[in-house]
């Protein structure tokens, strides 16, 4: 059954959509990331144009993460404490993020820097997590009890608050400054963060994963809600049509996810992301290394300039 | 389809003997309108030619859609990394939609000189860039446009005119599902057998968005902050509706 979408200008199978929503939504309600990194390039890949793949994207994400808040929220897994501190950073990143995308466009040199800094940090963050995780897991094979968490230096910075949710007494400014980069990245990659904030959570603050990816839902929520209005203000780029096909898929898939990832234990659930993560690294490098069908760029632009 | 014919030749008949237009065309479907299951679309055109001219007379269609600005880049591979060049080029007035058709198997007959005087094909095709670069350094992009356009079915070369009787002809273009609204040119040209030309006449034909998909992309050009707002209002009352129901079961 094909569909016609207006903004995006094709017509487009309902069944496909519906799918890749459902597995967006199942990984956004057990890991608490948007997936907009698997998703953008993939409906690129079914021809939608990239600039309304990555606003639609943005509409997509939102009902996804909202549905699997919500549920995180039932379950009390989530830290709302620690959500807006993270998110008071993230809104002053994302500005910053916009000019530097700015003068990183001036200069010329946005893709290199974009890819080659997204490949790096997700390949970094994935391996080790996989380390990590697989650490955690042999040594309760072996029957030793670890720690809630490891106390680092950063923890003891001073205006210190007590995050109850998380079972934390930290300093205020390892999570402001989480927020700000997070939300630097997102503007200059146009993805809600959830990748790298995740792994910043559990091993720089040290939350419990359960705890992290209720919050990190909350922030993906404000990010996207965001980001869906600013596309559409400044592009009018976001199709309505995909992103409400998407989120049919999305919003079953958010709800499948959380019920799975509340049986998995928290090594479990760092296994699998790590794993995904890898993934994405591995699907990004291939995707400059390996020569294009068609290798060049086509944007229909507003005004000549 | 049948009467549109019948219509068609009864207004050649009234008209012919006052004006005696060696060539004529008429398309059967003016307005294409695009739905919210539309899956492209074919624009058929009925000619007729001044039968004591018919014979080893040259038909040719030229179809040009509606031109918008397009920037294009190359990728280069830069140290086994393949990332997008810095040079681009700004073609103003690209027609979203390029075909031709002629009742001959190919025009190699015809002087290049009256083909480019009527910008007939692809290579005579006059796309103004604002980035003031000579032929040399446009022919590369124009070529990467024609390919990207053969791939997605916007650019169609064919030599399909049928010949209906003594002097009707008939010729049909298709326009795939991507294909861009606006007003489409359609140019018709009547040449001799040594190329020279005889008669032209142009229609044009508008393919529309209708309906919910004309209502949305109007709604999000017009009123752009509230149809974000609601979009991201739609998203969340959508999340909410999934987790209460899901909450249930």
């Amino acid at each position: 059954m094909e569909i016609y979408l207006p903004i995006a200008g094709l017509p487009i199978n309902f069944f496909i959509l519906m799918s890749l929503g459902l597995v967006v939504g199942f990984l956004s309600g057990m890991f608490g990331v948007g997936g907009g990194f698997l998703m953008t390039p993939l409906l690129m890949l079914l021809g939608i144009p990239p600039a309304v793949a990555v606003a639609s994207e943005a509409n997509h994400i939102l009902a996804a993460s909202f549905s699997g808040f919500l549920a995180h929220m039932r379950r009390l897994n989530v830290d709302f404490l620690m959500g807006f501190i993270l998110l008071t950073g993230g809104i002053v990143g994302s500005i910053l993020g916009v000019f530097l995308l700015k003068y990183l466009l001036i200069i010329g040199q946005e893709k290199i820097f974009i890819s080659l800094s997204y490949i790096i940090i997700l390949t970094f963050v994935g391996v080790w997590m996989l380390w990590e995780s697989l650490n955690t897991l042999k040594k309760i094979n072996k029957g030793k009890i670890n720690k809630l968490h490891e106390h680092i230096w950063l923890h003891g910075l001073p205006f210190k608050i007590k995050f109850r949710k998380s079972h934390l007494y930290i300093s205020i400014i390892p999570p402001i400054f989480i927020g700000f980069v997070v939300g630097v990245l997102s503007s200059i990659m146009g993805v809600g963060g959830g990748f790298i904030l995740v792994p910043a959570m559990i091993y720089i603050l040290g939350m419990p994963t359960q705890v992290v990816i209720g919050t990190s839902l909350l922030q993906i929520v404000f990010v996207t809600s965001v980001s869906t209005i600013m596309h559409s203000y400044i592009n009018q780029t976001v199709d309505v049509v995909l992103s409400s096909l998407l989120l049919i898929g999305a919003v079953i898939g958010a709800q499948i996810g959380t019920r799975v990832m509340v049986k998995l234990k928290g090594e479990q659930i760092r296994f699998l992301l790590a794993i995904i993560i890898i993934i994405v690294a591995v699907v990004l490098i291939g995707e400059i290394l390996v020569t294009p069908k068609e290798a060049f760029i086509i944007e229909s632009i507003k005004e000549n300039i | 389809m049948k009467s549109f014919i019948v219509i068609f030749l009864f207004f050649i008949q009234i008209y012919q003997p006052c004006a005696r237009e060696p060539l004529l065309t008429d398309i059967v479907d003016k307005d294409i309108s695009i739905t919210a299951s539309f899956d492209g679309a074919k624009i058929i055109i009925y000619g007729t030619v001044d039968p004591k001219l018919y014979k080893d007379s040259i038909i040719i269609i030229n179809v040009l859609g509606p031109s918008s600005h397009l920037k294009i880049r190359k990728k280069e591979k830069y140290a086994g990394i393949w990332l997008v060049g810095k040079n681009e080029m700004i073609f103003n007035n690209a027609p979203g939609y390029f075909a031709s058709s002629s009742n001959l198997d190919n025009l190699k007959s015809i002087d290049y000189s009256i083909l480019k005087e009527l910008n007939i094909g692809w290579n005579n095709l006059i796309i103004s860039t604002n980035n003031f670069k000579n032929d040399k350094e446009v022919e590369p992009y124009k070529k990467i446009l024609k390919s990207y356009y053969q791939n997605r079915g916007l650019y169609q070369i064919a030599s399909n005119i049928d010949i209906l009787g003594e002097s009707l002809f008939r010729a049909e273009f298709v326009l795939p599902a991507i294909t861009p609204t606006g007003i489409y040119n359609v140019k018709s040209f009547l040449l001799n057998h040594n190329g020279k030309l005889i008669s032209s006449w142009a229609n044009s034909v508008k393919v529309s968005k209708e309906g919910l998909a004309e209502g949305l992309s109007d709604y999000s050009i017009e009123h752009p902050f509230l149809y974000g707002l609601l979009a991201a209002l739609g998203a969340i009352i959508a999340g909410y509706i999934g987790s209460e129901v899901f909450r249930r079961i």
